[in-house]
């Protein structure tokens, strides 16, 4: 582990709106606090030297892909999927599932044919 | 007794009718190619996973069965590579990553499992930048992958290696996939052909997901024909795939046969007029031109399209790749297989911290770039203005292609602004790496299918691409002037490109392969 910073997760969502307070402009510019704010979202402990060249990274790479926003007028619909398709279902037919052995093969830790979690509640 | 120069030189089809006429087994073919990649692995680096003793016994199976007069798909018994993005049952699957270093998967690709079916033996996983993220491989978390033309340059990237594996005639063929050009740039930049379907043409299941939108398995070979065989044996409707087209594949090989004959008439190619200005090199744009010139020799009709929404396609792709990006690779937690790093002493040893410190660990630098840019893009109160500008931008370029698919059966471009470039040398700064895939990532957004083939050498002696762009769902439509335009390049040169390159891993893999 090569992180020297300690892992602040705070509960996430909480301070969301304060910490993107430059929403209306135009361009946004990231701030240390956002980009640290955005690895906990993500789950991910950056070190500060990690924070500092996102920083810079990411503020030139948003000016260049703000430009979508020109032609984006209200009249255009969105598209999520290239290719319209109906949604369609598969047979109700039985199908053999991985085993569990399986399931759980390339697991970090198992007991009991079960996957086994750090203490999800409490410590913090 | 063939040596092994003269069998791995050869296509894959011209392979196929050997296997066919009993000139040479499986078995053979295959421990040619996995001679030729003892010995050149250590210059190129395609691979990241060699399966040599399934891929034998593969071999020894499609021999059987074709003994036992079954009926085989053409390409029965000719070896592949496959893209370490795509899940193999019992071979260990990384998409070059850290936090999934050992990871074996349970279960096969739906792509996997068709070439299983059709007795093709598995050489081993190619290498690519970490979760396909990348122009160059040089994201690779294990080691970069060299250009078979000069090996101090770039293969391009994401799927390097695969484009590696099939230029320096460690095989035949290969997988890989195209999320924004990772297919068809690797494949300019090697001199090989790289094929990326309709999106929905090639199942996704079992391949590990990067931006789901956007993501396609597609062929990797040497010759148009080569490719358009592949096409045939993995493409096709799977129930396994929600966004799986659940129609027939069009005529892809019958359409490649029939270019080959060098007959355009009635065809019309549209310049597409925004791609190929500024930024591209004067050798590329040489190239282009000369190959356009061809297809017009051989009665095609040129014709100049508009599509005016290309310019913002980068835009909208750096805003929904990693938006898809940061979702797709929230699974990887430490939880049920890949890495697991628990937090230092003097911080809760919790889940979630244990979650952060592996992602962490676990992930590279581009990849980190892109969860956290695509988690500010889908944050509430920016979803709107980033996600959703996108998501418009797409429809555009739908219209687009559309509108210029009035105007003419296919459309071409340079594959690539510039030929392969030196490591390091963009490694640096994102912006100029993201240009590299200018021209390929509009058909990812428009969901069409796009290919690049070599175009021939630029004035710096390395390879350019020309691309096609046919109408979603009529992939054949490409493979007809594609064809056409390699034989007809080929006839110019009186030989492939590929004859041009300097292949010194050969010599001392040049042995006789026992019959």
């Amino acid at each position: 582990m090569n992180s020297s910073r300690s892992c602040s997760l705070r509960g996430y969502g909480r301070k969301h709106d304060v910490m993107f307070d430059n929403y209306h402009e135009a361009m946004p510019t990231f701030t240390r606090e956002q980009i640290d704010h955005l690895g906990d979202l993500a789950r991910i402990a950056l070190s500060d030297d990690e924070v500092e060249r996102l920083q810079k990274e990411l503020n030139v790479i948003a000016e260049s892909i703000q430009k979508v926003q020109e032609v984006a007028s209200e009249d255009v619909p969105p598209t999520a999927n290239p290719v319209p398709l109906v949604a369609h279902l598969r047979e109700d037919v039985a199908v053999t599932p991985l085993s569990q052995e399986e399931a759980l093969a390339g697991a970090p830790r198992t007991e009991s044919g079960m996957f086994v979690a750090p203490q999800i509640l409490g410590g913090e | 007794m063939a040596s092994t120069n003269e069998l791995v030189k050869l296509s894959a089809s011209q392979m196929a009718e050997k296997l066919k006429s009993g000139e040479v087994s499986s078995k053979e073919l295959t421990q040619a190619h996995l001679n030729v990649i003892e010995s050149a692995e250590p210059s190129i680096q395609a691979f990241l996973k060699i399966s040599g003793d399934t891929a034998l016994e593969q071999a020894e199976d499609a021999d059987k069965r074709r003994a036992a007069g079954e009926e085989l798909p053409e390409l029965s018994g000719v070896p592949i590579a496959v893209k370490d993005m795509i899940v193999t049952k019992g071979i260990e699957t990384t998409a070059a990553s850290k936090i999934l270093e050992g990871w074996v998967p349970p279960y096969d690709a739906t792509v996997v499992e068709k070439l299983k079916k059709a007795g093709m033996p598995i050489l081993g996983k190619t290498n690519l930048d970490e979760f396909a993220q990348g122009s160059s491989t040089e994201h690779s978390g294990f080691h970069p992958t060299n250009n078979p033309w000069d090996t101090s340059r770039v293969p391009g990237g994401s799927g390097g290696g695969s484009a590696a594996a099939v230029a320096s005639f460690e095989a035949p063929l290969a997988l890989g996939t195209d999320t924004g050009g990772s297919i068809r740039q690797p494949g300019a930049l090697t001199g090989t052909v790289g094929v990326k379907p309709t999106y929905g043409g090639v199942s996704r299941f079992g391949a590990i997901a990067m931006a789901s939108s956007l993501d396609q398995i597609g062929p990797v070979g040497r010759t148009v024909l080569d490719t358009a065989l592949l096409h045939e044996v993995i493409g096709g409707y799977d129930e396994r795939d929600s966004t799986s087209i659940p129609e027939e594949l069009p005529k892809i090989v019958k359409a490649a046969r029939e270019g080959q004959k060098m007959d355009l008439k009635g065809l019309k190619v549209g310049v597409v007029k925004e791609i190929g200005g500024e930024g591209f090199q004067p050798g590329v744009k040489a190239r282009f031109d000369e190959s356009l010139t061809l297809l017009e020799q051989m009665g095609a009709e040129i014709v100049e399209v508009g599509a005016p929404h290309f310019p913002y396609s980068l835009g909208a792709y750096y805003i929904i790749m990693p938006s898809e990006v940061s979702s797709n690779l929230a699974r990887y937690d430490g939880m049920r297989y890949g890495l697991r790093v628990m937090p230092p002493e003097g911080v809760p040893q919790t889940a979630a911290n244990m979650m952060a410190y592996t992602r962490e660990a676990g992930f590279g630098d581009e990849v980190k770039r892109r969860i956290i840019l695509g988690t500010y893009a889908l944050s509430a109160g920016y979803y709107d203005a980033w996600y959703g500008s996108a998501q418009k931008v797409r429809t555009l370029i739908i219209r687009d292609f559309e509108a210029a698919f009035e105007k003419a059966d296919v459309l071409v471009s340079p594959t690539s602004p510039t030929t392969a470039f030196k490591f390091g040398e963009q490694i640096d700064d994102p912006l100029t790496m993201y240009l590299n895939d200018v021209a390929t990532i509009p058909a990812n957004l428009g969901g069409v299918p796009a290919m690049s083939i070599p175009a021939g050498l630029s004035d710096d002696g390395l390879p350019v691409g020309f691309q096609f762009f046919a109408p979603q769902k009529r992939d054949d439509v490409m493979y007809k002037p594609a064809a056409a335009l390699e034989a007809a390049l080929n006839e110019k040169w009186q030989a492939p490109l590929w004859s041009n390159l300097k292949t010194p891993w050969l010599d001392s893999a040049n042995q006789t392969v026992e019959a």
